[in-house]
């Protein structure tokens, strides 16, 4: 089932990913309490047959919290503004 | 039981039996060397043979991931691999970047070591549990990026260390190249794998995950970091122009040419350098490592111009004018070679600097045709050419694929004495007739690896630094205030004690797993170290057990090679250094202190040396650590007596 979620949606800029997996990294150590990826709620994958290019998508359990979209070094993540 | 930062175990695969064992890490044990890269040497002096052939079975691959590897420290990406070289003969470590210590930790292991030799090619694959020998017949041949493109097809999410043809055909002047862009055991590696029918190996991203014992101190830490890290004013050039791009622009970083004869700071003039820089800046795409901020790694599409559509993925790639008339084409023959090499695996310097030996004893008719079998010109097509043929052993490739000593040796009429520049077989980096006599040559000399600068980073790595820049970066790695003020002065610094203490921040940085290249380590202090490794692994660890535990793994790595037979007669200059560089107008580059104020000979860097082995505790006329020492450190049950 779909979490509830805390905030706007994060957009995403694939383009700009570097594939560093910190979004992974950071998602996964707040909810799972460990890095690691395979538990993250969002997912990194390299498009076969491209060049480091890359399709980002969340799994259900995404809640927007924006963790991924803050720590994005690269402006791959960002999350959207509140609505006033 | 939680292994707080650590995965857990150590697996061991026999690629003669197929069999594959999983053992837990003793984590005391593993925190007693850092972990890592000295965890690794601990493993060498149990399972590596002093006298094994480097090419045999029984020279095990031994891989290494940091207790920081895989988290979110800025940096955390280094994995180590520690086997007896083919190179040299020496047992030494490399390390290498890219996300392979991460899927490596995320199956559950710290350390991957590899024995024995499988029937026919295969890869290995690792994910969880499960540990596989698969059918390489079909990648036999194939370069390597092919052959990673072809094994991520497979099994993405995934890190992948391939070897290319020079791997196959047991070039000892190869490198691995960690998911086409970390460079990993120059020396070698490829080789080793090559002997071992292997390759490829695939850490498959597993599903454990890495705990840390106190995460709001842990983040606190992390988070003061990336708060400096992030408005740094040198972080969006770097973004731009990756790694490639700083040695690029930098003069500093120009090689010799014609066998280390002959210099030219002027090669590029500065405009010419900053076009170099904007082509640098359309055409890359910088890759990060996992947890980095500080993405500095280089893929290559030229979209413009006459070079439209050449690619590369380059690492630190040299750049040379390649005979070229204009930028444009400097540019891209530079990407060609880089990208040409790391396809087969060869390693850039010691296989370029070996072909620029060949060709300077072909153009003073040391050896001719007869030897060569082609005209060896110093040019661009000819390097390609003996690439390939490097690559795969054929003709006079055969010669060179030994390196610069043994291919000395191989022709004879005392090439070795007179023209071949190594140390311990390997190629140095840099020229102290260019740099002046910081850390970085005296680390190479000292490296019991052979030639390789890592060890002497820092502010001696930039000529001309004042001694209180030597003073400051002293204290942010750790050196206690009293040998600060014995090997600083007002007006200098020593160089032989100030490498000591920067060998062993190198050995704590390799071992956390961590990247040493500045963009990331200026940031860090150890204290900020000792914070993270205490909140990681909650066990409150001082700057001064991790400095202990660093210095331990370095002491471990020289009587590991004091039992092969290396002694201090092996940290020799190069005869070279001793003779004037020319310029193309008439300059002269003789050795000279870091200064550049008193021209140095022989008896200046054995004076050098005396007290890089006085700082270190080891006996001066052996270059081996002392009883004393060894029982400091705790490591009084080795001697070269037992081992």
């Amino acid at each position: 089932m779909e979490n509830k979620k805390k905030g706007p949606p994060i957009s995403v800029d694939e383009s700009n990913c570097a594939g560093c997996l910190i979004c992974q990294l950071r998602c996964s150590l707040r909810f799972e309490k460990e890095f690691n990826p395979s538990r993250a709620a969002i997912k990194i994958r390299r498009l076969v047959g491209a060049e480091n290019e890359y399709e980002i998508t969340f799994t259900e359990k995404c809640d927007n919290c924006g963790i991924c979209a803050r720590f994005c070094p690269y402006g791959a993540l960002v999350q959207q503004k509140k609505a006033a | 039981m939680d292994t707080y930062g650590f995965a857990g175990k150590i697996l061991h695969v026999d690629l003669t039996t197929g069999e594959t064992r999983a053992e837990p890490l003793d984590v005391d044990v593993a925190r007693k060397f850092v972990g890592g890269r000295g965890m690794n040497h601990k493993l060498a002096y149990d399972l590596i043979p002093p006298d094994v052939d480097p090419l045999a079975p029984e020279n095990p691959i031994i891989l290494g991931a940091g207790p920081f590897s895989g988290t979110v420290i800025p940096g955390c990406c280094e994995l180590t691999v520690t086997t007896k070289f083919p190179i040299n003969g020496a047992i030494a470590t490399g390390s290498g970047a890219g996300k392979f210590s991460l899927m490596m930790k995320t199956s559950g292991y710290d350390h991957l070591i590899i024995s024995g030799k499988a029937e026919s090619a295969v890869y290995l694959k690792i994910c969880d549990d499960v540990v596989e020998l698969c059918d390489a017949s079909d990648l036999w041949g194939k370069d390597g990026n092919d052959t990673v493109d072809l094994l991520r097809e497979r099994h993405e999410p995934c890190s992948i260390i391939p070897i290319g043809q020079a791997g196959e055909n047991l070039v000892k002047v190869s490198v691995s190249q960690i998911d086409k862009g970390g460079t990993l055991g120059s020396g070698g590696l490829p080789a080793i794998m090559g002997a071992k029918n292997l390759k490829a190996i695939v850490a498959v991203q597993g599903t454990h995950g890495i705990k840390v014992a106190d995460r709001k101190a842990f983040t606190k830490t992390v988070q003061g970091l990336l708060d400096r890290m992030m408005p740094w004013k040198g972080r969006d050039m770097l973004l731009r122009v990756g790694f490639s791009g700083e040695v690029s622009s930098s003069q500093f970083a120009t090689f010799p040419y014609d066998n280390w004869s002959k210099v030219d700071f002027n090669e590029f003039t500065m405009e010419e350098r900053k076009q170099i820089l904007g082509l640098h800046a359309k055409s890359n795409k910088t890759l990060a490592c996992p947890g980095c901020p500080m993405a500095d790694k280089d893929r290559i599409r030229i979209t413009e111009g006459k070079n439209a559509g050449v690619t590369g993925y380059v690492t630190g790639m040299i750049l040379q004018r390649h005979g070229a008339e204009d930028i444009d084409e400097a540019y891209a023959r530079s990407v060609r070679y880089s990208d040409l090499l790391n396809r087969y695996g060869l390693c850039e310097l010691n296989f370029d600097f070996t072909f620029s030996l060949m060709a300077h004893l072909y153009s003073k008719g040391v050896i001719t045709i007869e030897d060569t079998g082609i005209e060896l010109k110093d040019d661009f097509e000819t390097r390609l050419k003996v690439a390939e043929m490097t690559a795969k052993r054929e003709g006079f490739g055969d010669i060179l694929a030994e390196g610069t000593l043994e291919a000395a040796r191989k022709l004879g009429r005392g090439i070795e004495e007179d023209y071949a520049v190594h140390i311990k077989g390997r190629t140095p980096h840099l020229d102290p007739r260019t740099a002046g006599l910081g850390t970085m040559p005296l680390t190479q000399l000292t490296d019991p690896r052979g030639a390789y600068p890592a060890g002497g980073g820092g502010p001696g790595y930039v000529p001309g630094k004042k001694p209180s820049e030597f003073a400051r970066h002293g204290e942010r790695m750790g050196i206690p205030p009293d040998a600060i003020d014995r090997i600083v002065s007002e007006d200098s610094w020593n160089v032989g004690r100030f490498t000591r203490y920067s060998q062993d921040w190198y050995s704590l940085w390799d071992s956390l797993g961590m990247c040493l290249r500045a963009p990331v380590s200026r940031f860090f202090h150890i204290n900020t170290i000792s914070e993270l490794y205490s909140a990681l692994t909650n066990i409150e660890t001082p700057p001064s057990e991790l400095m202990k535990a660093a210095e331990r793994a370095w002491n471990l790595h020289r009587m590991l090679n004091g039992r092969v037979g290396f002694s201090r007669k092996h940290d020799k200059a190069p005869k070279k250094w001793f003779q004037t560089l020319s310029g193309p107008d008439g300059e002269e580059y003789p050795l000279k202190d870091y200064y550049g104020k008193i021209e140095l000979k022989e008896r200046d860097i054995e004076k050098a040396l005396d007290d890089y082995y006085d700082e270190r505790g080891w006996d001066k006329e052996t270059g081996l650590p002392t009883p004393e020492k060894l029982k400091e450190l705790g490591l009084d049950d080795l001697s070269l007596a037992d081992m």
